[in-house]
């Protein structure tokens, strides 16, 4: 099974972490518990291939600027989230993807758009149109999201894995992981 | 004998999980003449099936020897759990669920007789027997208690009044109490081969389950008796009909593994005449029962208690090891013990919600004293128990105040534990102070309604009672407050309290406690005139004044930085992270308060990330600075970061271990591959055996098991199977010095963010507040603690002259840095980098040396330090990244900040006087600023003086020369009164004409409108040279490199609209992003 890496960026309090948790647990389990190996894979099957993806969540360190680098480095599949209620959020991300593109060196990154909290219509800041023409720029998709309201969560990821695997198809012999933990 | 007194009004009855009081536990002894007992025993949970046979051989031969046959319970429980493995189903078709089990002895055939007499209590027991299953089949899961361990119950709670009351076995079944103990237990002890221990022994389990306490017995001999509580009660109780309350507690005889003098039971098998006979037995012994050991018991209790909180911390690090960590452990035999906790169900009253579990508690044997000469023979002691706890799940903040002590007033530590660190979150210190008021003054009033009731009673002792020792409790978990956090202790909490307390508690402790803290705080204000909290006065005096800068004296000598001692480096380092580790107050990262960390409530959390970042961009800075360097010599640089960090593991502070891996597994650096391949490989696989440690894979899994192992073990001590390095390393260290561990904080930051994003704040529809979430943040929180704890084994002495290296050094961002970089290994052109298709972004290749360095240094060292530090740091940091740009070699790198423009002067030749004239001029501007707040009306001098190299095209060799990099601003009106600039970097390509170049700057400076509503002029030392609508930018701009360049962004008047541009809210960036927040760059 194919492994996917994905790194999930934006500033605090977008709601990264709800959108992780809401997609890797799916319905509230009072079990959830953060700490062990495993809490952030989850595998899925993606057109009619299963997957497993493994979520980088940087909720709690976004000021840990200097590990972004990292986190960029093994992210496969960059998820860029905003909330459509803090236009200061939407602003930081053209940085974020100039770093990802930097550090990834190449102008083709998977790369999904997410406006987040669309389910706080009344607080909301960043038009829709804006997010679009932002992905545009991009060239990236673009949905927005509720994490609260469980709309649109797994398309991210979904969408994400078909555009790696639309990037890189899987090469057979190779193992995915060694793909993926290269040090040096 | 308090705990006869206050379990006397509270009926007995059976155990039903939702609604009632209960009962439960199961103690074995353990008898000491059978060695392979005790082995066993000890294994119980892993040999059940390789041993139940051997012990009933050698059982038999023991038994009866004994004049009365030793129990053997432990073999009992065994023999019964192998028996319920493999004939579960046969025994129980239908009553699958009623899995716990209920035993008791037999001892002798003799006692049968009288327990006919008993048959009326017994059948009202097969009916509390047949309701008490019907309770367990709705709250037991099959699988769990056959698959795992089994669990044994005694299901009973006795109290002498039902005891005494023999007509009302029913009554007292069907009362349910709400005050139910947190733990009560039912013990039974083995006993050794004389006829006392017999009958100690076999009476315990009464006598245990009166006490309404959370204390099991642990290890206890057998003389004096250990049966805990009242002899008095017992003997008063001691009736027949008494006996009618033991029988859920009996158990038939199991067809398989019967012995001839004991055997267990399962509940289901309970019949009428088994409970009789038991009763019987019971009754016998309880005659012998008197001499129990009061002072014992409470001894019990406090071990228990502290047994408890282990178990419980047990329970929370097991759960955290995933299963791949338990193969590991497997394999490095460390002995992985199963968390032997169990759901019971939950029980729920007004306000409040409890989840009860069940635990089994393991004791081990006690060493016989010299005091007590008796031969070992007659040592027995408890092996184990199951013990019923019940946690707090949800409740009102009321009630969760109350539930601070147990029901008898007992000192609930780990739940204050957890209360006091979380509380902020659901409410404040304010509130939870009123409440501690309110509800002292509660008691009060109980306790006055108490003395009056029992005025004439001659033996009431007002002091004993439970209200009164509800009320000493919540005074010490008062004391434990004040002293644990007294950053929730301002002045106006303070005088409040102490308004309390000199009218009701004027002679306590914490009165005198309050009025010291009062007093310090009160100094405090007259002495310093920060406004910083007080507890972080001192931190950021230390780090951010360092008034050894400004000293002459030690501009004198520094390090040089490849040429230093590793070893005295990472000591320094960790010295730094320890004071700020230490000074981390833990319910600050919580994730409810850290998500909030902008409105400056986690000043000290901020702090640790600051230094984090600081060590990773100066390990970057550091390698990439110095430009003339041949590979190998930079690979020098590598290799010490290297060591260091590798002293870093010995030293156990994973905190800046990580920041200089990543710092070296950073992009800028990680491409340099000519530098790497000239890295020794030895040097290589250390690097690689460091980065697994730091790895975030699966989620930073390693770090974690390190921290788990580690955490508070004296050195270094865990290595991969693959780290041959390190574990040749390890080997090496010198284990004279022990050392604490400092974590890498952002794990437990994400692990609490995510806890509180995935668990709801409150539960049910009275919005309780969910409390079980409050006790995984603390599960997190103990373990911050528990490390801060631990790094106060650091000893490590500040040296001076570290710390003016490290804040001398110069800081690249990270755009800075991979120019750099690009410089010194240009990207292979295979690979070429399109630039963006809208190419406004400037940031891209853009960056040139001394451009956007002020900021990220204001973002990186932004963390909560008072306002004027900024000012100070950012004009040190403008002159030193001026340096930056010169050809400076090796001296500005080790030249404090405010030299090192001299020192540039003299000593640097590629530079040129002109330029370190600029730097001059710049760096007094700065410092003119920070004094002055607003001298900008004169910056026409700062633009003669200060071009730097803005204006220069890039043209070193790799990057390409095709574009500027210019600084934009808007004009507006505001703009010179202010006194303030802001200004963009952004690049300027040579394909660009004017309205793109409009369209990047109004997207640089955050600005959404049209470009036709603006005209872009060049600003020059004179005057602003407008540019034509259509022109090409690049070629269209004077360049000189006296002067930066310089762009103005005008509101176009033909297309005066709407105000041109409103700079949108979003301007400016928001802070959060840390280096790359906004810069307002001086002109």
């Amino acid at each position: 099974m194919r492994e996917y890496k994905i790194v999930v960026l934006g500033s605090g309090g977008v709601g990264k972490s709800a959108l992780t948790v809401q997609f890797v647990q799916g319905i509230f389990v009072e079990k959830y518990d953060p700490t062990i190996e495993d809490s952030y894979r989850k595998q899925v099957e993606v057109d009619g291939q299963q997957c497993m993806l493994e979520i980088l969540d940087t909720a709690g360190t976004e000021q840990f600027t200097a590990m972004r680098d990292l986190y960029m480095k093994n992210g496969q599949g960059f998820v860029l989230v905003y909330s459509i209620t803090a236009q200061s959020t939407f602003n930081d991300l053209q940085d974020l993807r100039e770093q990802i593109l930097r550090v990834k060196d190449t102008d083709d990154v998977p790369m999904v758009l997410v406006g987040n909290k669309c389910d706080l219509e009344e607080e909301r800041v960043v038009g829709k149109e804006l997010g679009k023409s932002l992905a545009t720029q991009f060239n990236c998709a673009f949905m927005e999201t509720s994490a609260k309201a469980k709309v649109n969560v797994v398309d991210i990821f979904y969408d994400l894995v078909r555009q790696i695997n639309k990037k890189s198809p899987e090469k057979k012999q190779k193992k995915p992981k060694k793909n993926l933990c290269v040090l040096l | 004998m308090n705990f006869s007194n206050t379990t006397s009004s509270s009926s007995s009855s059976y155990m039903c999980p939702t609604k009632s009081n209960k009962k439960i536990a199961v103690k074995v002894l353990k008898s000491p003449q059978n060695p392979t007992y005790q082995t066993t025993a000890k294994n119980q949970d892993f040999h059940l099936y390789q041993t139940v046979d051997q012990l009933q051989q050698q059982q038999q031969p023991l038994q009866q020897k004994a004049l009365m046959p030793p129990l053997d319970h432990a073999t009992h429980i065994i023999s019964h759990q192998h028996h319920c493995k493999h004939h579960h189903k046969h025994h129980l078709p239908q009553q699958p669920q009623s899995l716990p089990l209920y035993h008791q002895y037999e001892y002798q055939p003799s006692y049968e007789t009288q327990a006919q007499r008993l048959s009326q209590a017994a059948s009202e027991l097969q009916h509390q027997k047949q309701q008490l299953q019907q309770e367990l089949q709705q709250h037991f899961h099959y699988n769990e208690y056959t698959n795992q361990n089994s669990f044994f119950y005694f299901d009973r709670k006795l109290s002498s009044t039902a005891l005494s009351s023999p007509d009302s076995p029913l009554t007292s079944v069907t009362t349910p109490t709400n005050q139910t103990p947190l733990h009560q237990k039912f013990s039974c002890h083995s006993s050794p081969q004389t006829p006392k221990h017999y009958h100690q022994h076999h009476t315990a389990p009464k006598c245990l389950t009166q006490r309404q306490s959370s204390t099991p017995c642990c290890m206890r001999s057998a003389s004096p008796p250990p049966a805990p509580t009242g002899g008095r009660q017992s003997k008063a109780t001691s009736t027949p009909d008494r006996m009618a309350k033991t029988p859920t507690s009996s158990l038939t005889k199991p067809k398989k593994w019967r012995r001839p003098f004991s055997s267990y039971h399962s509940c289901d098998d309970l019949d009428a005449t088994n409970n009789a006979t038991n009763l019987n037995k019971s009754k016998n012994s309880t005659n012998d029962h008197h001499h129990s050991s009061p002072h014992q018991n409470s001894n019990e209790k406090m071990v228990v208690a502290s047994l408890k909180y282990l178990c419980a911390c047990t329970g929370a690090t097991l759960r955290n090891l995933s299963k791949r960590t338990k193969d590991l452990h497997k394999k490095n035999c460390y002995s992985y013990v199963k968390p032997t906790w169990r759901v019971w169900g939950e029980e729920k009253d007004t306000d409040i919600i409890y989840t009860v579990y069940l635990k089994k508690v393991c004791y081990h044997r006690p060493t016989p004293s010299a005091a007590n000469p008796d031969s070992e023979d007659d040592i027995s002691y408890l092996e184990w128990e199951m013990v019923r706890v019940r946690f707090v799940k949800a409740a009102t903040l009321e009630r969760l105040v109350e539930a601070l002590a147990t029901d008898d007033g007992e000192l609930e530590s780990t739940f204050i534990n957890v209360f006091l660190n979380t509380y902020r979150t659901f409410s404040t210190s304010k509130e939870v102070l009123g409440l501690f008021i309110k509800r002292f003054n509660t008691l009060t009033e109980k306790q006055r309604i108490e003395d009056i009731k029992h005025k004439d009673d001659v033996d009431y002792d007002p002091s004993a009672t439970v209200h009164e020792q509800h009320k000493k409790t919540l005074v010490s978990v008062w004391k434990m407050w004040l002293n644990g956090f007294p950053e929730d202790w301002n002045e106006e909490n303070l005088r409040y309290l102490i308004t309390f307390t000199s009218k009701h508690l004027p002679n306590s402790d914490l009165h005198s406690r309050a009025l010291n803290q009062l007093e310090m705080i009160l100094r405090q204000q007259v002495y310093s005139k920060k406004s910083l909290p007080p507890w972080l006065g001192d931190q950021f005096a230390d780090l951010y004044l360092a008034p050894e800068f400004q000293r002459r004296a030690c501009f004198l000598e520094t390090y040089r930085f490849p040429r230093i001692d590793v070893r005295h480096f990472a000591e320094q380092l960790t010295r730094m992270d320890c004071d700020l580790f230490k000074k981390v107050i833990s319910h600050q990262c919580l994730g409810a308060t850290w998500s909030r960390r902008s409105q400056g409530c986690c000043e000290t959390v901020v702090a640790t990330v600051t230094q984090f970042n600081e060590v990773l961009y100066r390990v970057i800075t550091s390698i990439l600075i110095e430009r003339a360097l041949e590979p190998q010599e930079r690979a020098v640089y590598i290799a010490v970061w290297i060591d260091i960090a590798q002293e870093l593991r010995l030293l156990k502070n994973f905190s800046s271990l990580k920041a200089i891996v990543t710092g070296l597994n950073s992009s800028a650096i990680y491409r340099l591959s000519k530098i790497w391949s000239v890295l020794p490989k030895e040097k290589l696989e250390i690097f690689q055996e460091l980065a697994r440690i730091c790895s975030e894979d699966n989620n930073a899994s390693v770090q974690r098991e390190l921290l788990i192992r580690e955490g508070t073990a004296k050195f270094a001590e865990t290595v991969g199977e693959n780290d041959r390095h390190m574990q040749k390393i390890i080997q090496k260290q010198s284990t004279h010095t022990s050392h604490g561990t400092i974590p890498y904080l952002g794990t437990f930051l994400t692990d609490l963010t995510m806890i509180h994003q995935a668990n709801p704040d409150t539960v049910g529809e009275d919005n309780l507040i969910n409390f079980e979430k409050k006790r995984k943040e603390f599960e997190v929180l103990a373990k911050i603690k528990l490390l801060q704890g631990a790094a106060n084994t650091y000893n490590l002495e500040e040296d001076p002259l570290f710390n003016r290296w490290f804040y001398s050094m110069p800081v690249l961002t990270e755009e800075d840095a991979h120019t750099l970089s690009y410089q010194l290994e240009p990207p292979p052109p295979t690979a070429p980098r399109k630039s963006n298709t809208s190419s406004n972004m400037s940031s891209a290749n853009s960056s040139i040396l001394g451009h956007r360095k002020t900021d990220s240094i204001a973002s990186n060292s932004s963390s909560g330090a008072g306002s004027q530090f900024y000012c100070e740091i950012s004009s040190h940091n403008s002159s030193r990244h001026n340096s930056l740009d010169r050809e400076a070699h090796n001296n500005h790198m080790s030249a404090t900040s405010s030299v090192s423009n001299l020192s540039l002067d003299s000593s640097n030749s590629g530079g040129g006087l002109n330029k370190s004239k600029m730097i001059h001029s710049q760096s007094s501007n700065g410092l003119l600023r920070s004094s002055h707040g607003s001298t900008s009306g004169s910056h026409t001098p700062t633009h003669v003086g200060s071009p730097l190299i803005n204006a220069q095209v890039v043209n070193s060799p790799g990057a390409n020369a095709d574009f500027y990099i210019v600084k934009i601003t808007l004009e507006s009106e505001t703009m010179p009164q202010d006194g303030i600039v802001v200004y963009k970097s952004m690049m300027v390509k040579n394909n660009e004409r004017t309205p793109q170049v409009i369209r990047n700057a109004l997207m640089k400076l955050g600005i959404e409108d049209d470009a036709d509503n603006y005209t872009l002029a060049q600003r020059l030392p004179d005057k602003d040279v407008d540019l034509p609508r259509n022109a090409n930018v690049f070629y269209a701009v004077v360049v000189n490199k006296n002067f930066e360049l310089r762009f103005i962004l005008k509101p176009n008047p033909e297309r005066m609209t709407n105000g041109g541009g409103s700079g949108v809210g979003g301007g400016i960036h928001g802070s959060s992003g840390g280096s790359r927040s906004s810069r307002s760059s001086n002109s």
